[in-house]
């Protein structure tokens, strides 16, 4: 199983245009057992989603290091799987063929790939659609969709780089549903960003509050609800407090 | 009812060539015009049966070895040039200047060169046809690799793509309406270029049996040729725009 750890982790974005260094991440520490579903919120422009790109290797830290298994991370691995904010499918793939990409990408015969990505498309729901084209689905399926491929490689850690936020608000509260009946299946390490204080509470067992720019992790709320957890809980006075002490912590009050 | 109401716009184009046609037969008939400038349709006819039982197979069969051949190497040289150049920047940076150039010099003001270099016979064809319609398929193909969604190829790269796979799942996919496009213009230039070439200095092929007949006042035969380079042409673009309907098929319907 999987640890994911950050030691002394920063990174600095040179901004080409404007000729100046822009302090992304600051000095960050971490570590989350496996298994463990870690909802980050923040500020925009926190480096919430840099965290994410460093974890899935598409930005190298500028010091420090992150490790799985004690293991430096030096670029993408199978081990991690994306789930992006704009459901990034190719339109000129069917549902079934975005879905086994990943699969594929690793060289996994055509056949055999979407194979095991139909298994995750009925998980998440688009049984019956493995054939439509991403423009006949709607947002939440195409969203679906999203996560069916990152599931399809089996990772031992999920990166969700705001999944729900181009969702309208039903349509995004059945899904954080839907999130985590999947989650709860396999229960990959998962690793969340997003800017809604409910969401992240709802989801996660663990919610980081990162400070504006330079990010840093200013708190780390454990989530003490048991799951499946409900809609219904979003509605207990434990859940309407966390949410208002995290308010308070991002000065938006 | 119900197919003729779908096909009513063709029926009603055809419609249109075949009344064309018939006025112009009958102001031939009634002595109104001169067949000597005009031609008729049925002098056409009449003349394309002479035409075909006296060597104009042959006139054609010159005629499309030109174009295959200029055309072929065009599509090859166009679409593995264009994604080497529209993939590797490097190289793009190096070769743009001289494709733009080329790109703005109408190709047949190369002709007298192409025709000093390798004669009036197949190869200056062959040569004209490649250079008319290599551009346009080149060109296309450089900026159907350029224009890649970004979100698409951070999705590649996340899952651990490396840049021949982006380059065949997510570069190549994108480029091929670009490359359809460039083969349409591509056959439109071609077209030209096999005509002109053979008006201008050739010793066989439909555009050389045009300019013969043309200079000796038999208009008839004249027409003939116009009839098979404008069905030639009507046919290579109902083709390519099959081939593009079936690529573009996971495209939302406009309509």
């Amino acid at each position: 199983m999987s640890s994911l750890n950050a030691q002394a982790l920063s990174v600095q974005y040179q901004q080409q245009r404007l000729q100046k260094h822009i302090l992304a991440l600051d000095t960050i520490n971490f570590a989350v057992q496996s298994n463990l579903f870690v909802a980050i919120i923040g500020p925009s422009g926190c480096g919430k989603s840099t965290l994410l790109n460093v974890i899935a290797g598409l930005v190298p830290p500028t010091s420090g290091q992150i490790t799985i298994n004690q293991r430096v991370i030096t670029g993408p691995g199978r081990d991690r799987a994306m789930v992006f904010q704009t459901a990034a499918l190719m339109p000129w793939r069917t549902v079934i063929e975005n879905a086994a990409y990943g699969l594929e990408l690793q060289g996994i015969a055509r056949a055999d790939a979407q194979q095991q990505a139909k298994h995750y498309l009925d998980l998440t729901g688009l049984n019956g659609f493995e054939h439509s084209y991403p423009h006949e689905l709607s947002g939440g399926m195409q969203q679906r969709v999203n996560l069916a491929r990152a599931l399809a490689i089996s990772p031992n850690i999920l990166l969700l780089d705001e999944p729900l936020s181009a969702l309208d608000a039903l349509t995004r509260e059945s899904m954080q549903l839907e999130l985590q009946r999947i989650w709860l299946q396999s229960r990959p390490t998962a690793i969340l960003v997003t800017h809604d204080i409910s969401e992240a509470i709802f989801l996660a067992d663990e919610v980081w509050v990162m400070t504006p720019r330079p990010g840093q992790i200013r708190a780390r709320f454990s989530i003490q609800l048991p799951r499946p957890r409900l809609i219904s809980h979003k509605r207990q006075a434990y859940f309407v407090n966390l949410q208002e002490e995290i308010w308070q912590m991002l000065g938006i009050n | 009812m119900a197919t003729i109401k779908q096909n009513e716009h063709k029926i009603l184009g055809i419609a249109g060539i075949l009344t064309f046609l018939l006025l112009w037969e009958l102001v031939y008939q009634l002595a109104l015009i001169r067949p000597i400038f005009t031609s008729a349709p049925s002098r056409i006819i009449t003349a394309a049966q002479w035409l075909f039982a006296n060597g104009l197979w042959y006139d054609i069969w010159i005629s499309t070895l030109e174009f295959t051949l200029g055309f072929g190497s065009a599509m090859l040289v166009g679409v593995v040039g264009g994604m080497v150049l529209g993939w590797n920047r490097r190289l793009g940076a190096i070769f743009e200047p001289f494709i733009n150039l080329f790109n703005a010099t109408p190709r047949i003001a190369l002709l007298p060169l192409l025709i000093l270099w390798l004669g009036i016979g197949l190869l200056s064809k062959v040569a004209v046809v490649f250079l008319g319609a290599l551009f346009p398929i080149l060109v296309n193909t450089i900026s159907g690799l350029r224009t890649l969604d970004p979100s698409l190829v951070y999705c590649a790269r996340a899952f651990g793509a490396n840049p021949r796979q982006i380059l065949l799942t997510i570069g190549l996919p994108s480029a091929v309406p670009f490359i359809l496009a460039g083969m349409r213009l591509g056959v439109g230039r071609g077209l030209v270029s096999v005509v002109v070439a053979e008006l201008v200095a050739a010793n066989a092929g439909v555009g050389y049996m045009m300019h013969i007949a043309g200079s000796t006042f038999q208009t008839d035969k004249v027409f003939v040729g116009l009839f098979l380079i404008a069905g030639t042409g009507y046919t290579l673009t109902a083709i390519l725009s099959t081939f593009e309907r079936h690529f573009e098929r996971w495209r939302p319907q406009k309509y």
